[in-house]
């Protein structure tokens, strides 16, 4: 059996509130959750410790699904904004009928991209690159098409669509890297080494608009536990 | 190397009757069979439907046939599966349900008799004030039980449902067999009547095929033969 490194958990994610709701501390989304994974309260800060991940599902996954029934009960149903429907069953149709790029190859070169330049040893030069080379295969995206037209359990069309969001979420990540000039937990970079809390101990958000990466921040909550050096 | 994937293609929206198709690749010895069907699914035609999710070994989710036998894609290496340039590596989907599409199985009927032998904790008392003290050897008991991942590879290896589509198939008995081993839980009680049943554990005719292709090693056959052994003991009690 080979034995290679590879990513194993996501520290960071969509920010929310301890009840699981979205925020990012000056906006709110109303009836958004995130808990698990994906979410980030946050718990672990820049390094999840090991059997962790299970606070993530069993205290905030629990929690989150107490407010939403809370939530589902005391608010209107809503609506869906016209168009939307409209709009998605363009983009299917779109991908099955025109001729394009197989899916393959952008896969690859994502998966490169991120482990040689965003990997574990990380370094200003090769991120600004990788953070380019990603924006490229962002646009170049556009040109894949779908082999298989059929309506049932079409994996092809399902994968692609989730290609288009793993893109953005290593955008995401590669910007993010990129910005904070400190090492801090598993983020660990050759031309910072050090952790440097006077300019560096806060959370940053990243927003993509119009293909470019915003970037904000949030203040940690220490009021309960100082940072201090691993020493052991 | 090079070898030649034949694999058995099916679309309900097009085919009549299933098919098999060939693809010529070059491969590492030590890549997946999974990789390679990547490969052909990400470059060379992209109708090719197969499920997949952890990609190493611990959802169950790509369980088929290699070359005949049942294993999981991510972990069987194109070395297990074929020795020289230009050997077949055939790939087809598991037995015993119905295919959907390719490679891809209704998992209904499985994940129906699954549910079926409830396969959730039952307490023994209802209103528990602390936790449940067990110790290392009543843990042993029902450890081997909890390994199982659904996978499916028990329940198309197994020669009995060949015959009898009701029996319930060795992977619900193994999720059976870890509640009612588990000393902290109700066990037989809540479960003794869809147990105790022709299409229960005495379906099992002790094939052992279901032992023989576990991707997890469950010695399921022991397990079953555990059960019939305690069914027994309960009736006799009774």
């Amino acid at each position: 059996m080979p034995v290679q490194p590879t990513a194993h958990y996501a520290m960071g994610g969509i920010p929310t509130d301890v009840e699981g709701q979205v925020t990012t501390g000056k906006t709110s989304y109303a009836g958004l959750y995130a808990a698990g994974e994906c979410a980030c309260v946050s718990v672990h800060g820049a390094n999840r410790l090991g059997t962790n991940s299970l606070v993530d599902l069993i205290v905030f996954g629990r929690r989150a699904g107490k407010h939403i029934a809370d939530y589902v009960k005391n608010t209107d149903s809503g609506s869906v904004p016209g168009g939307i429907e409209k709009a998605w069953e363009e983009r299917v149709h779109n991908l099955k009928t025109e001729k394009g790029d197989m899916p393959g190859n952008y896969y690859k070169r994502m998966q490169d991209i991120m482990m040689r330049k965003i990997g574990v040893y990380r370094e200003g030069s090769e991120m600004t690159e990788a953070v380019k080379e990603i924006k490229k295969l962002r646009r170049e995206y556009r040109e894949i098409r779908v082999q298989d037209s059929s309506k049932n359990f079409n994996m092809e069309v399902l994968s692609i669509l989730e290609l288009e969001n793993l893109l953005d979420l290593s955008l995401h990540t590669a910007a993010a890297a990129l910005n904070r000039q400190e090492s801090r937990g598993a983020h660990s970079r050759n031309d910072f080494p050090e952790r440097d809390d006077t300019k560096w101990l806060k959370h940053a958000l990243t927003l993509i608009k119009n293909g470019k990466v915003e970037i904000d921040y949030k203040p940690v909550d220490i009021s309960s536990w100082k940072p201090k050096p691993r020493k052991y | 190397m090079t070898i030649v994937l034949e694999i058995q293609r099916f679309n309900p929206e097009k085919d009549k009757e299933p098919y098999f198709e060939e693809f010529d690749l070059e491969v590492e010895k030590k890549d997946r069979v999974l990789d390679a069907l990547m490969f052909i699914y990400g470059n060379i035609d992209g109708s090719l439907n197969f499920r997949k999710s952890c990609a190493h070994g611990i959802c169950g989710s790509d369980a088929m046939r290699i070359n005949g036998k049942e294993k999981l894609a991510c972990k069987t290496l194109i070395q297990d599966a074929a020795e020289t340039d230009g050997d077949r590596v055939r790939i087809e989907p598991l037995r015993h349900l119905k295919v959907q599409k390719d490679l891809m199985v209704d998992q209904t009927p499985f994940m129906e008799k699954f549910k079926a032998v409830k396969p959730y904790f039952i307490p023994r008392e209802k209103n528990i004030e602390r936790e449940y003290l067990q110790s290392i050897n009543e843990r042993k008991e029902f450890d081997a039980a909890t390994k199982c991942i659904n996978c499916g590879s028990c329940y198309s290896a197994c020669p009995v449902l060949d015959k009898n589509t009701r029996f319930l198939g060795p992977a619900a008995l193994v999720h059976a067999a870890r509640f009612i081993f588990d000393s902290r839980e109700r066990g037989l009680e809540d479960r003794i009547k869809i147990l105790d049943h022709p299409d229960g554990v005495w379906s099992c005719k002790n094939h052992f095929e279901c032992t023989r292709v576990c991707p997890r090693s469950i010695p399921i056959t022991k397990l079953i033969n555990l059960t019939k052994r305690k069914i027994k003991k309960y009736r006799e009690e009774r």
